[in-house]
């Protein structure tokens, strides 16, 4: 039995080596790289240059840079923007979405349309619908009152971005709402109706907590994707005016291959990378909680 | 009838043999094959597309076109130089890229000399801020263009108006011809453009941007005034304008919604005059920035290190940049020659009097500076003019912002020689 035993841990292995060898490849050793790069002084321009161990220097200056902050503050209030409204939207469309009525499986599908564009179309489209000269939207919006600077000013601008954001992801967060409601048992609805709850009851007691699981991976997901937001700003605005909607990826991408500062660059890679792990874990761990609440 | 056939035939040969001519002896390339790295868009990779065909046919090299728009252009052809790539066997470098890109690129003397290239042919404003370093020549200037004003001839001429002698007389004249339906001016305002309209203005009032040991020299006084001429021009200016890249500018002028704008005129001169886009044709000129003259754009064409063709490469170099093709491309195209001769020529001055608009900023431009640090020092400089001109920040933190920034980059790997620009 032992021998068996031994056998099949030696084929599941045999199976799971080349996706190791080469997830280590693609992913590991670039990132291994990177970090051991973010430790030493490497100019890539002057590459003959004597290597040497710099400690945390480049951490330092890479939060000293103010331009990262900046950058920080901006990802933090577009990703909070466009990630509520992509959950208060999301959910209400789920909510009258997720009934078996006439017309809404058609309504699903062509809600999902903006999801499944491209982000640098989603730029392009974005950037001619908010041409101050011919933009459908910001004409459009400026015969009901609202002609504003929309790619021009920094609050406007960062209003932008977060709009197309939430354009962009709101139909992905309904459709796994929708899922996560679907698969609801119907027995607590049923004994509520009976006892005599009210519609807004139903969702506050029932419905919300039942799809608490499902809405903190959504949110997870969405929030781990938000952080890597870099084409259709790119496309929309290239960070500006200024630097107002300059995120942090679109910042390091900057100082990593538009000034060819690799080692400051890595090193903001990698305090980026601690932060989307700290508040991932933070999420993780709630989303546990309340799996282990509901068991 | 077989005599006619044969010298119709004949005449169809020359014709055709004419057709692709070279004002400089080409060697025989059958069998090689080169690709060539330009800039996209509608000025020099429509030049570069219509050259290789030309190129082919006379020495049998085929010539593979790659073109990426400007925002790109730059980290991906250092990039191919840095990782050594043999990708490419002539790019196109802006000037302001040199100082980055010279160390990985072949010195073009010894082909000079084979090619018997007349280097003083070139206009020596452009020659001398443009593919070289020192005695050292890396690039053959293939374009160039210096900052100016395209007005409307009409509009001025209405009011009794000439083109602006200083930046004030700007906004003025900016202001007295705004109406319910056209602009004064328009601007490119996109934050990584928008820094050289302030440069402008606070170079022409004196200002300074570096010392000669490269610390910065950037005057208060100066740097605000300069700064608030601009914001107030922006009263004159489509609403858009600060979103505006070229193209929308481009398009607000020869669609006559703006009397005035400042461009490379390279964009705008084959655009402006041609019927099918233009609204504007016959009733536009170019005019120099005050003081004469404006900011520098130049570009070269310079072979990587590690091409396998250099020799085919610079045989495309010298038929790129030879005075036929400079004449055909900004005939057809619009493109700003380097060549003296062809300001100079009486006959092609009067087909092409925008010409005489542009030269005396060319004989004595305003270069950028073209060291490891330009790239990020003119980038952090536009970033922080359009802060300001978005009202994020005031004109005395802009000025503060950047010097600080330009201290923090030029205290490392200063260069080992004297800044001597303005």
């Amino acid at each position: 039995m032992a021998k068996k035993q031994f056998q099949d841990f030696k084929i599941g292995w045999l199976f799971v080596l080349p996706a190791l060898a080469f997830l280590s490849i693609t992913s590991l050793i670039p990132l291994a790289y990177s970090l051991g790069v973010s430790f030493t002084n490497f100019n890539l321009l002057r590459p003959d240059r004597p290597l040497q161990f710099v400690g945390f220097q480049n951490y330092l200056t890479g939060i000293r840079d103010t331009e990262f902050t900046t950058a920080a503050w901006n990802t933090i209030l577009i990703i909070g923007g466009s990630l509520a409204l992509q959950f208060l939207i999301g959910l209400m469309l789920s909510l009258i979405l997720s009934q078996e009525r006439k017309g809404f499986r058609v309504w699903r599908t062509v809600l999902l349309i903006p999801n499944i564009v491209a982000p640098v179309v989603v730029g392009v489209l974005w950037r001619l619908m908010l041409n101050p000269d011919y933009g459908i939207v910001k004409l459009g919006l400026a015969e009901l009152g609202l002609d504003l600077p929309w790619l021009a000013h920094p609050i406007w601008s960062r209003v932008a971005v977060v709009m197309v954001e939430t354009w962009s992801w709101t139909p992905f967060v309904m459709l796994t709402l929708i899922a996560g409601l679907k698969s609801l048992s119907d027995t607590p609805f049923e004994a509520a109706r009976i006892d005599g709850a009210g519609g807004f009851q139903i969702f506050r007691y029932i419905t919300l907590p039942m799809i608490k699981p499902v809405l903190a991976v959504t949110f997870l997901l969405r929030l781990m994707d938000a952080f890597k937001m870099f084409d259709t700003i790119y496309v929309l605005t290239y960070g500006g005016p200024g630097l107002a909607t300059e995120v942090l990826s679109l910042r390091i991408y900057k100082r990593g291959l538009k000034y060819f500062d690799i080692t400051t660059a890595s090193a903001q890679s990698w305090i980026f990378l601690a932060c989307i792990f700290i508040v991932s874990y933070i999420i993780a761990k709630k989303f546990i909680n309340v799996e282990s609440r509901l068991e | 009838m077989k005599k006619f056939v044969c010298f119709l035939m004949i005449g169809v040969f020359l014709l055709a043999g004419s057709a692709f001519a070279s004002e400089i002896e080409l060697p025989d390339l059958s069998g090689e094959a080169i690709t060539v790295y330009y800039m996209a868009g509608t000025t020099y990779e429509p030049a570069a597309r219509r050259a290789a065909a030309e190129f082919e046919e006379l020495t049998g090299c085929v010539v593979r076109v790659v073109a990426d728009p400007y925002l790109t252009l730059f980290e991906k052809q250092l990039t191919s130089l840095i990782t050594r790539s043999e990708a490419y066997d002539v790019l196109q470098v802006a000037y302001q890229w040199d100082g980055l890109f010279m160390p990985y690129l072949e010195p073009l003397d010894p082909f000079i000399e084979e090619h018997g290239i007349d280097m003083d042919a070139f206009i020596p404003g452009v020659l001398a801020n443009c593919g070289g370093s020192f005695d050292e020549i890396y690039g053959i200037p293939t374009a160039c263009d210096v900052y100016s004003f395209i007005y409307r001839t009409d509009l001025f001429e209405e009011a009794g108006l000439e083109p602006p002698q200083t930046w004030e007389e700007v906004n003025e004249i900016a202001a007295a011809l705004t109406t319910d339906d056209i602009h004064g001016h328009v601007l490119a305002g996109l934050g990584e453009q928008v820094g050289q309209f302030w440069r402008a203005r606070y170079l022409a009032m004196g200002g300074r941007l570096l010392n000669e040991d490269w610390t910065p020299a950037l005057d208060m006084e100066i740097g605000v005034e300069a700064a608030e001429l601009l914001r107030d021009l922006l009263e004159y200016c489509p609403a858009g304008t600060l979103t505006y890249g070229y193209p929308e500018q481009m398009h607000a002028f020869i669609l006559g919604r703006a009397a005035m704008a400042e461009v490379w005129p390279s964009f705008l001169r084959a655009p402006a005059d041609d019927p099918d886009e233009s609204d504007v044709v016959g009733n536009w000129s170019f005019a120099p920035y005050p003081g004469g003259t404006g900011e520098l754009s130049a570009w070269s064409l310079g072979i990587p290190q590690v091409s396998r063709n250099k020799e085919a490469a610079f045989a495309w170099i010298a038929f790129f940049t030879q005075e036929s093709m400079q004449k055909e491309f900004f005939t057809d195209i619009g493109i700003g020659p380097t060549l003296s001769a062809l300001y100079e020529d009486e006959e092609f001055l009067a087909q092409h009097p925008d010409l005489a608009g542009v030269y005396p900023g060319l004989k004595n431009p305003i270069p950028r500076f073209n060291v490891a640090q330009s790239q990020e020092a003119y980038d952090f400089m536009d970033a922080r003019v359009s802060a300001y001109l978005a009202g994020m920040i005031t004109a005395e933190q802009m000025i503060e912002e950047i010097t600080g920034r330009w201290e923090e980059l030029f205290a490392v790997d200063t260069p080992d020689f004297p800044y001597i620009g303005p």
